[in-house]
């Protein structure tokens, strides 16, 4: 277990631990992962000491894409495989679930997820369809990132049926009935269609508008930015027909990241917690950026011990922000600037 | 403009006509180095060399990838030669070259190349689009790009009796050194790869030191590596640049040695051997797909025989960069081999009458 | 207009120059815009501006706008024509 999750969130840092365990669990997975090694020879030979956090090894996040890395360590029993939602390249990153990390990570989830919409269980209703949780050996990352929430639920409700995008109320009825408060989650474009747009009967609308919601969005705004939705529309949208103390969360995570979310404060920032980090990178050098710089996002948690996705270059821009936030959480804190532009390098009949 | 057709020769010197234009105004779409390749190719003297003896063929149809290279544009300006009516498919789903050049050309040619070019139509297209099924139905010359397959279904589709069909396959190039190139032949082989990275068919996707020593391999990485940033002086795109991070990384799990030349600029992955012997079997000598990064350029050091030996059976060019004797020591072994092109490092990417082994003249005119 | 005048025009526009850039001691590599495209365009403006096609091995060969005003000198344009 780490010892870094035992405070809060964003309770005071403590760098000499956070990067002793870092430094371990890249030790662990050196030793137990022929694929980590190839990747990283040098460290296979000299091994894992990084002094910084920046000189942590990593992996670039499309490696996960391609190839299925596991560790094989003492107490790492795999389970099953987190597969990323489908990219614009069709592929999905695949990430190797293990028992041990499953528990950090729900414990961190849960941590950051309180320190954002308070402790106490309330139902949870998630805008997906129940199926997507019986697909054997494999768990998706909608799914993975609903079930995030479920430390937090005193029921937990799937509102989706196959791919209607109409919602069953009739279950969120009832899911709502003797609640004073919920959590509801999807997707930032399934939240949209299927909650801000849908039409819903009075009743519902009742229930809501005497209820006290924390929606919960992740995902891309892509889609949204498409149908010239911004936030504030978004929002609005959602909490036009909810009760009083209602607010919107949208949280920033990976499949590569599992169980570190970065929920958006009310000041614009994400904040980072005890037992991760994140650098800023120059893409050109890699040299690490100082607040007020864009550059590639690596995300750096101690939590990962099924397979190296400790440590992710990923290919979101990213900048880190100076001085102290307002919403009072201490330690670094960043804010997104969308993702690495793409555009193909032009050839002959190979593309 | 006239009532007689222009022959293929003042279409070429319409498109000669375009020149002064074309210093002057670059469509953003091509890239400055595309942009002067094709300043002198539309002169006259290297037009020529693309006019056959007889008739022209009447009706071309070019089927182009998505992302395709200037060998879009080059085809279609050979095709203007002996074509009145010319379609071009593009993708459906990507960026495109022909089109800057085409609207550029009606925009700034003169009323003889404005006529010709009337006969020019592209259109973005799906490969089952009714429309592409009767370009190709009724065209005397199709011309395709892609993988072996699309292009095995492209020739299948209806076609007249009497069509040609001109297929650009999956094809692979080389670049072959001496040992102690000199500092240009570097220079050249950075600028001849910069171009398109691995991803065009003359891309030198492997460089091979010919009779050299692992140390000189060595040497050759760390001198591509000092001389890049001076060559290249744009630094490759964000995206490029964290995928040759993605890139250099795969390469390191499938055996390479890596090394990244500066500003993320292309993946150097050196390999022992170009020839594994049976009992390294599995060793890799060429990087799989899975970790081929667009701007990945292997390297090994062999024999003589031994290059020409490992040649790919889709080899397409092989570019050298040595004193003449040594080239000519290395053309003499080619003979025979699969290899379709040998030529100067620099000339690479050259677009030239015989083609991938086709004499393009002879298919686009009736002798 | 001057020979003179017709080729600082020509680095000018060619090589997307200020005026206030402009030099007759410039050389290839103080100019950013003087690689491939700008090889190509400024051998095509000169045949266009003094009537001489330099060859690509000449057009490839300059270092400079001196070597510009050899190269025509040796063709017989003087610059104070």
């Amino acid at each position: 277990m780490s010892a870094l999750l035992d405070a809060p969130p964003f309770a005071p840092r403590d760098d000499a631990a956070f990067l002793a365990e870092a430094n371990a669990l890249s030790a662990i997975h050196l030793a137990g992962s022929a694929d980590y090694r190839a990747i990283w020879p040098e460290l296979a030979i000299s091994g894992a000491r990084a002094a910084t956090a920046a000189e942590l090894p990593w992996l670039h996040v499309g490696v996960f894409k391609r190839l299925r890395l596991r560790t094989e360590a003492p107490g790492v029993k795999h389970q099953r495989v987190l597969l990323s939602s489908a990219t614009t390249s069709g592929t999905s990153s695949q990430v190797a679930l293990d028992e041990h990390s499953g528990r950090l990570q729900a414990r961190s989830s849960q941590a950051i997820l309180e320190d954002f919409v308070g402790p106490g269980r309330r139902p949870l209703i998630v805008l997906d369809d129940a199926a997507a949780l019986r697909r054997r050996g494999e768990v998706s990352a909608r799914v993975a990132a609903a079930l995030s929430l479920v430390p937090l639920a005193s029921t937990t409700t799937f509102a989706l049926d196959g791919d209607q995008a109409a919602p069953r109320w009739d279950r969120i009825a009832l899911a709502l009935a003797d609640a004073d408060a919920a959590l509801v989650y999807g997707f930032t474009w399934a939240l949209w269609q299927s909650w801000a747009r849908a039409e819903r009967p009075d009743h519902v609308g009742a229930l809501l508008r005497a209820r006290r919601i924390h929606f919960v969005h992740s995902g891309g705004w892509k889609k949204l930015e498409a149908a010239a939705v911004d936030r504030d529309t978004f929002d609005r949208a959602l909490l036009d027909d909810a009760g009083p103390g209602s607010r919107v969360c949208d949280f920033y995570g990976l499949v590569e990241q599992n169980g570190v979310i970065f929920p958006l404060c009310e000041h614009g920032a994400r904040h980072v917690p005890r037992w991760a980090e994140v650098i800023v990178r120059d893409p050109w050098t890699l040299a690490p950026l100082p607040p007020g710089h864009t550059g590639l996002l690596q995300l750096i948690n101690v939590l990962a011990h099924g397979a190296p996705y400790h440590s992710v270059l990923t290919e979101d821009l990213g900048e880190l922000l100076d001085g102290a936030c307002g919403c009072g959480r201490a330690g670094p804190r960043f804010t997104l600037r969308g993702r690495v532009p793409q555009a193909e390098l032009r050839g002959c009949a190979v593309v | 403009m006239s009532d007689r057709t222009p022959t293929p020769t003042e279409i070429a010197e319409a498109w000669h006509g375009l020149r002064p234009a074309m210093i002057r105004e670059r469509p953003p779409e091509l890239s400055r180095d595309e942009w002067a390749y094709l300043i002198q190719f539309v002169d006259t003297s290297c037009l020529r060399g693309f006019i056959g003896p007889g008739r022209g063929r009447e009706r071309v149809t070019l089927v182009l990838p998505g992302n395709v290279s200037l060998l879009g544009p080059l085809l279609m300006i050979v095709a203007t030669l002996s074509a009145r009516v010319i379609r071009v498919k593009l993708s459906s789903r990507s960026d495109d070259v022909v089109e800057p050049v085409l609207a550029f050309a009606r925009r700034h040619g003169g009323p003889r190349l404005r006529e010709v070019l009337a006969g020019v139509e592209s259109a973005r297209l799906t490969r089952d689009d009714p429309r592409l099924a009767a370009w190709l139905a009724d065209a005397d010359v199709r011309v395709a790009f892609g993988t072996d397959a699309a292009m095995a279904a492209i020739a299948q589709a209806p076609h007249r009796a009497s069509s040609r069909f001109l297929g650009f396959g999956d094809m692979t190039s080389e670049a072959w050194l001496a040992p102690d190139a000199s500092d240009d032949v570097i220079d050249t082989l950075i600028k001849v790869f910069a171009i398109y990275g691995a991803q065009g068919c003359t891309s030198p996707r492997r460089a091979v030191v010919l009779d050299g020593t692992p140390s000189d391999l060595r040497t050759l990485r760390s001198r591509l590596c000092a001389r890049w940033p001076s060559v290249i002086r744009t630094p490759v795109p964000m995206h490029l640049a964290s995928q040759n991070l993605l890139h250099a990384q795969l390469a390191r799990h499938a055996g390479f040695d890596v090394a990244l030349a500066p500003g993320h600029a292309a993946v150097l992955a050196k390999l022992t051997k170009l020839t594994p012997s049976p009992e390294e079997e599995g060793t890799v000598s060429t990087l799989s797909t899975l970790a081929q990064g667009p701007l990945t350029m292997t390297m090994a050091a062999a024999a003589l025989d031994d290059a020409v030996a490992a040649l790919p059976p889709n080899i397409q060019t092989i570019g050298l960069g040595f004193s003449a004797d040594g080239a000519a020591r290395a053309r003499a072994a080619l003979r025979g081999s699969p290899a379709r092109r040998v030529v100067e490092l620099a000339r690479m990417h050259h677009f030239e009458p015989v083609w991938d082994g086709h004499h393009l003249p002879a298919v686009f005119f009736d002798a | 207009m001057s020979n003179r005048d017709k080729l600082k025009q020509l680095v000018i526009d060619v090589f997307l120059l200020d005026e206030t850039e402009f030099r007759f001691d410039l050389r290839r590599t103080e100019i950013d815009t003087w690689d491939s495209l700008g090889v190509v365009s400024l051998a095509v403006g000169v045949h266009e501006t003094f009537g001489y096609h330099p060859t690509p091995e000449e057009a490839t060969a300059l270092a400079g706008v001196d070597d510009v005003i050899a190269l025509l000198a040796a063709r017989g344009i003087a610059l104070d024509a």
